[in-house]
């Protein structure tokens, strides 16, 4: 059963939802529903990562974009996600513990259907903002 | 044939023609989705089980709602022209959803070109090229849409 609507209030909270994925978890993720291997080299190899200039490894934007939708759909308790609109400000490293949260900023009925939009982000432990968003979620009434 | 459009010159050519992205179109397996799901640490019941998916009247396994993100990564584009430039990185990204992707599903994907800009922060001066793709399923419904900006630092003036 969906969250209650009519009991969401602007500016609750979302989450954490703490999250770490290692360099495994990339390299099944970037094979998805994929013959040919993945994707960029950059997102499990250490040498091509330095290459094009960054820090090391990184964790592929849809993934922080997946666990920005699992915080929605899991906090909403099966809310139907509208639109997910995402910034990656800084690259997510492998291996390190992420945490992810929001709030909600607002609300609204469109032809009888209840929408809450959230702020969500994805942080690193010391609070450094990784990867921020917003998500529409349709909530039944 | 190129111009130059916001001090920044590119194959305009490419602005809203819209072309097959490869690999599609694509049959969903539900073992990918479950993959999927197992990696992400996805619990919900109808990313995993069929029956409990097609008693909540889903047309098979759901996909979780980022799926199609996954499905793009490292997608063939054509090279819109820039110059001076190196590697992109994927800076924004923007999925509006009209329906759910099932199991069984066998989506068609077009994308074309929609804007090339510069923009200019602390960082220096930056290329943004965006690219939009449309998701439509083996019914001709249009599923999802994404927009993809990647940047690219360092493009000549």
């Amino acid at each position: 059963m969906a969250i209650d609507y009519d009991g969401i209030q602007i500016g609750d909270e979302l989450g954490p939802l703490d999250k770490l994925i290692t360099t495994e978890d990339v390299r099944t993720f970037t094979k998805i529903q994929r013959e040919d291997g993945g994707g960029p080299a950059f997102f499990t190899d250490s040498e091509s990562a330095i290459r094009e200039g960054l820090p090391g490894r990184i964790v592929p934007g849809p993934i922080s974009m997946a666990f920005m939708a699992q915080l929605a759909v899991s906090w909403s308790d099966g809310g139907w996600i509208k639109k997910l609109d995402v910034i990656f400000r800084q690259p997510v490293p492998h291996g390190i513990p992420v945490r992810v949260s929001g709030v909600v900023t607002d609300k609204y009925h469109i032809k009888g259907a209840g929408h809450v939009e959230c702020d969500i982000y994805v942080e690193s432990m010391e609070g450094d903002k990784l990867v921020g968003g917003q998500v529409i979620v349709v909530i039944p009434t | 044939m190129s111009a130059t459009d916001n001090m920044v010159e590119f194959d305009r050519t490419l602005l809203g023609v819209k072309r097959a992205m490869d690999r599609f179109p694509m049959v969903i397996k539900a073992e990918e989705i479950m993959r999927y799901s197992t990696v992400l640490g996805e619990t919900y019941p109808c990313y995993f089980d069929e029956e409990t998916a097609k008693l909540a009247g889903f047309r098979g396994v759901l996909a979780p709602p980022a799926f199609s993100t996954a499905l793009t990564i490292g997608m063939g584009k054509p090279d819109v022209g820039l110059k001076g430039v190196g590697s992109s990185f994927l800076a924004t990204e923007a999925v509006h959803r009209f329906g759910s992707i099932c199991a069984g599903d066998i989506l068609d994907a077009n994308f074309y070109l929609k804007n090339v800009y510069r923009k200019t922060g602390r960082s220096g001066s930056m290329v943004f090229v965006v690219w939009a793709i449309e998701f439509i399923n083996q019914i001709g419904d249009l599923i999802e849409t994404t927009e993809k900006s990647y940047v690219y630092k360092g493009a000549s003036e």
